[in-house]
């Protein structure tokens, strides 16, 4: 009976908290207002989309001499980042686009009636690429005449294909830092255990997979690049003009930080096993990277960064502790010197797995807390890959418990289980932070 | 007036250091004028940037390709008649500059000539007025006189960006010409190949002191031999591969395109040379200070932290440019400090490895890739500038190296060899002259 209404008391609190939480993140760069108004959509601009058209939606009656998009958060526009096209299929817009922060205005003359198209394409401060068009009617609507490549079947403001690299790029990034930090944490955390000739043979092994962790970091970079070109143009992934922009972008920034935490680890690996500076080094390396990864998430451009940064940093450091870690175990255990000292290493890796999934928890569930309001965010993609991604994972863990229990041969197959599995949750977080969250 | 000078209680050689000095100073003066070049010529012509980097660029890699044959000119020409005749050249083609008007003449004249006149007397030069006139105090005259190039480079920007915008560019040209051609009767009257040609014995040399005659064999085939055993070494390779990058993220992108790059962030013209001369006062300290700490610790680790810290201080410059005046001022002071600091540690490394007879040349070698390394980074640094529209990126990608760099050197000397032979644990070593550099 105590229980129960402690246990109420306890969800009491959280719905609570949950109702008492800063506003949630606008982040990605959304639009939310536009100037003039899409024909099709009432303002904002940014409401559930309707399949209406510009011959029923609203009809300007004086020419506008300006279009303005204001977004979610400052944004650099990339190559031509906002055109407008008139009824004739020319460009109408005159002069250079002014960007101010979050605001980007272009002059137009659109003294001719009929129907005009926006397009435009932006990275945004926390680096993800987004485009869209719309219309807008003055005087009497015409047949709408497209500029660009690309018509308007975008997922979550990018191309299929960009949105699919980035996923990749992504992927390879966190599995990167995963195999490249996680071993040497299994070797202070969990090998030190262990007697020394194991940890001598072990040692190589675990180097081995630190060199494969920052081959996945740099090839993830140039992975990440093109996810990004590709997400604004189709075709030209090439293309000089938009990768100059790109790399001028927040998103250059971010990359050249990763790429230098890579080959940062790259130095610490040539430096000396033994010394107290190493862990000091990888440590600080690990938890860096972890916050420049946060700039490109979502945490960054919130109401509440102070607390959206440092959950999405404990969030990424206790997935690389555990599937690091995971990969390292599978890896020492054939070396034959480990008999008789299994129970030990798996009992120390299971403490270290727990503590990261508590962790995991915890900033997960504040990170949604930060981002997520009422309940119509079950309706985007944003919202069913997270409830995906929290389907594996309870799965994952009733695996890694049950994979505790057993032993021999079936335990290592669990252990193969729950590597695939982390490995698609750690894809799905990628989809997560390529994906604009609902608002 | 040699006899008086010789009969006086200081010895010649400080002479022949001196003016050794001179010649050096002035000669890094020329190689250092097209950074203030740059944005005048772009006005003036309408050339790109990627135009005038690649005359640095030609400039650069004869310079470096210059030092392992320039002993051998030496050897067979004499000092002196090279040091002549490279400084004529070099005070003529100076003075040309001032009147083209195509970006070939650019490279002709600054590229191919300066380039390989300065590199005939440089490098090589320090390393030979050391060991031909000192027995004593060897290692003090090589650094000194390595000090007045590298940081000869830097210390007169203010003074030809001042004559730039005060004149115009071709003052800068007028002026380095005539300062050349200042010092070229002043090495007639006092240079002299060997002390024996006046009688004398090389400062701090006793009876017994075995002089250094002329070197046996052909020097164009020991250089050639030499290149060939460092080829098959993994050492030489890291050594040469940090170097280059380190000639990539000093000469080559910060010496050429730092003053455009803080130009176009709005500074004058006369502040921006100032602020590349303090990198060159603080590298001075850095420098001295690298010499006596590469005696006492390990040479891999020193030369780790370097690269470290310069890579590190190259990714920050992009946000001190477009930040507050207190933000470049940390870069210089960070990036000054190991401007040349590499130097010593590699120069000991390398006659570590390859033994202190292979040292030099194989360290001519080693210079050369540094050369290499900076004229990649001037061409590429001004083609980036053309793509992109601005540094940051150049600044990024050298930060990058640099820390590729931090991790190559870590790894040298673990399980390679050189010549054949394994390499045994790096010990520092105090008694080995050190070869010149840059």
């Amino acid at each position: 009976m105590r229980r129960t209404s402690q246990s109420l008391l306890v969800l009491a609190g959280v719905m609570l908290i949950w109702l008492a939480r800063p506003l949630p993140a606008q982040a990605h760069g959304t639009l939310i207002y536009a100037s003039p108004p899409d024909c099709t959509k009432p303002v904002p601009a940014l409401l559930p989309p309707e399949t209406g058209d510009c011959r029923t939606g609203t009809i300007l009656e004086q020419a506008p001499t300006v279009v303005k998009l204001v977004f979610t958060e400052p944004v650099k526009p990339i190559r031509h980042g906002l055109i407008v096209t008139g009824p004739a299929g020319k460009p109408v817009e005159q002069g250079s686009i002014s960007v101010n922060g979050s605001e980007l205005s272009i002059a137009v003359e659109a003294s001719q009636a009929g129907t005009y198209q926006v397009t435009w394409q932006v990275i945004s401060e926390d680096s993800h690429p987004v485009r869209g068009n719309f219309n807008f009617s003055v005087g009497q609507p015409s047949e709408i005449i497209q500029r660009s490549a690309w018509s308007g079947s975008d997922v979550g403001g990018v191309s299929l294909l960009g949105l699919v690299l980035q996923v990749i790029g992504r992927l390879a990034h966190f599995a990167g830092y995963a195999l490249g930090f996680g071993p040497f944490f299994f070797e202070w955390l969990v090998l030190a255990a262990g007697r020394n000739e194991l940890q001598k043979v072990a040692i190589p092994r675990l180097k081995r997979l630190t060199y494969y962790g920052i081959g996945l970091l740099l090839l993830a970079e140039p992975l990440g690049l093109l996810g990004q070109t590709a997400s604004l143009t189709n075709e030209q992934l090439f293309n000089p003009d938009v990768l100059a922009d790109i790399l001028a972008s927040s998103f250059g920034q971010v990359m050249t930080e990763r790429l230098g935490a890579a080959i940062l680890l790259w130095v610490l690996l040539g430096a000396d096993r033994q010394g107290k500076p190493l862990k000091w080094g990888v440590t600080g390396l690990y938890l860096g990277l972890a916050l420049v990864d946060g700039q490109t998430s979502h945490a960054v451009i919130s109401d509440s960064v102070w607390l959206g940064l440092p959950a999405n940093t404990i969030h990424l450091a206790a997935m690389g502790l555990w599937l690091g870690g995971l990969v390292s175990l599978v890896a020492v255990w054939k070396i034959p010197q480990i008999e008789g000292q299994k129970g030990l290493l798996v009992k120390r890796f299971g403490r270290v797995a727990g503590i990261a999934l508590a962790w995991l928890v915890v900033s997960g569930s504040l990170m949604a807390w930060l981002r997520l309001a009422g309940l119509n965010w079950l309706n985007t993609l944003y919202g069913q890959t997270l409830l995906i991604k929290l389907m594996v994972l309870v799965v994952v863990v009733v695996i890694a418990g049950m994979g505790l229990w057993t032993s021999g041969l079936r335990q290592k197959r669990s252990w193969q289980v729950e590597l695939a599995l982390l490995l698609g949750i750690v894809g799905l977080a990628g989809l997560l932070i390529s994906l604009p969250p609902p608002r | 007036m040699i006899q008086k000078l010789t009969a006086r209680s200081f010895h010649y050689a400080w002479v022949i250091a001196g003016v050794t000095f001179l010649t050096l100073i002035v000669s890094a003066g020329v190689r250092s004028t097209p950074s203030v070049l740059i944005v005048p010529l772009e006005k003036e012509f309408g050339w790109t940037r990627a135009d005038i980097s690649l005359a640095v660029s030609i400039n650069l890699i004869l310079f470096g390709l210059c030092g392992p044959f320039a002993a051998a000119l030496m050897e067979r020409f004499g000092m002196r008649r090279v040091m002549l005749i490279a400084l004529t050249t070099v005070g003529f083609a100076a003075a040309l500059t001032s009147q083209m008007n195509a970006p070939w003449q650019l490279d002709l004249l600054w590229g191919v000539v300066v380039g390989t006149a300065t590199g005939a007397t440089a490098s090589v030069l320090s390393a030979t007025v050391a060991n031909r006139w000192f027995v004593k105090r060897r290692g003090l005259v090589v650094g000194l006189l390595a000090a007045s190039s590298a940081t000869g480079q830097l210390i007169f920007l203010p003074l030809l960006a001042w004559l730039v915008t005060t004149f115009g560019w071709q003052a800068a040209s007028y002026t380095t010409a005539g300062a050349v051609l200042a010092v070229v009767p002043l090495v007639a009257i006092f240079i002299r190949n060997r002390p024996v040609d006046i009688g004398l014995r090389p400062y701090g040399a006793t009876d017994d002191t075995e002089i250094a005659g002329p070197v046996t064999g052909n020097p164009f085939a020991n250089a050639l031999r030499s290149l060939g055993i460092g080829l098959r070494s993994k050492d030489f390779w890291i050594l040469a591969g940090s170097f280059y990058i380190c000639g990539a993220t000093t000469n080559g992108l910060i010496g050429t395109h730092l003053i455009p790059a803080a130009m176009d962030h709005g500074f004058a013209e006369v502040t921006a040379a100032s602020l590349v001369a303090l990198i060159g006062i603080f590298d001075i300290v850095g420098t001295t200070f690298s010499g006596w700490l590469s005696d006492r610790i390990d040479n891999r680790k020193l030369l780790t932290w370097y690269y470290g810290l310069r890579g590190l201080s190259l990714l920050f410059l992009p946000y001190a440019l477009s930040s507050t005046f207190g933000g470049l001022i940390v870069f210089i002071v960070f990036y000054g400090l190991d401007w040349v600091a590499t130097v010593p540690p590699t120069v000991r490394l390398t006659s570590d490895v390859f033994g202190k007879a292979n040292g030099s040349i194989m360290f001519g070698w080693i210079f050369a890739a540094h050369q290499f390394g900076a004229a990649t980074a001037a061409f590429g640094a001004g083609a980036l500038y053309t793509w992109l529209g601005d540094y940051s990126a150049s600044f990024w990608v050298a930060g990058l190296l640099s820390l590729v760099a931090a991790g190559m050197v870590t790894r040298i000397g673990k399980t390679g060899t050189a010549g054949g032979k394994t390499v045994p644990v790096i010990k520092p070593d105090n008694k080995t002259p050190e070869p010149a550099a840059i």
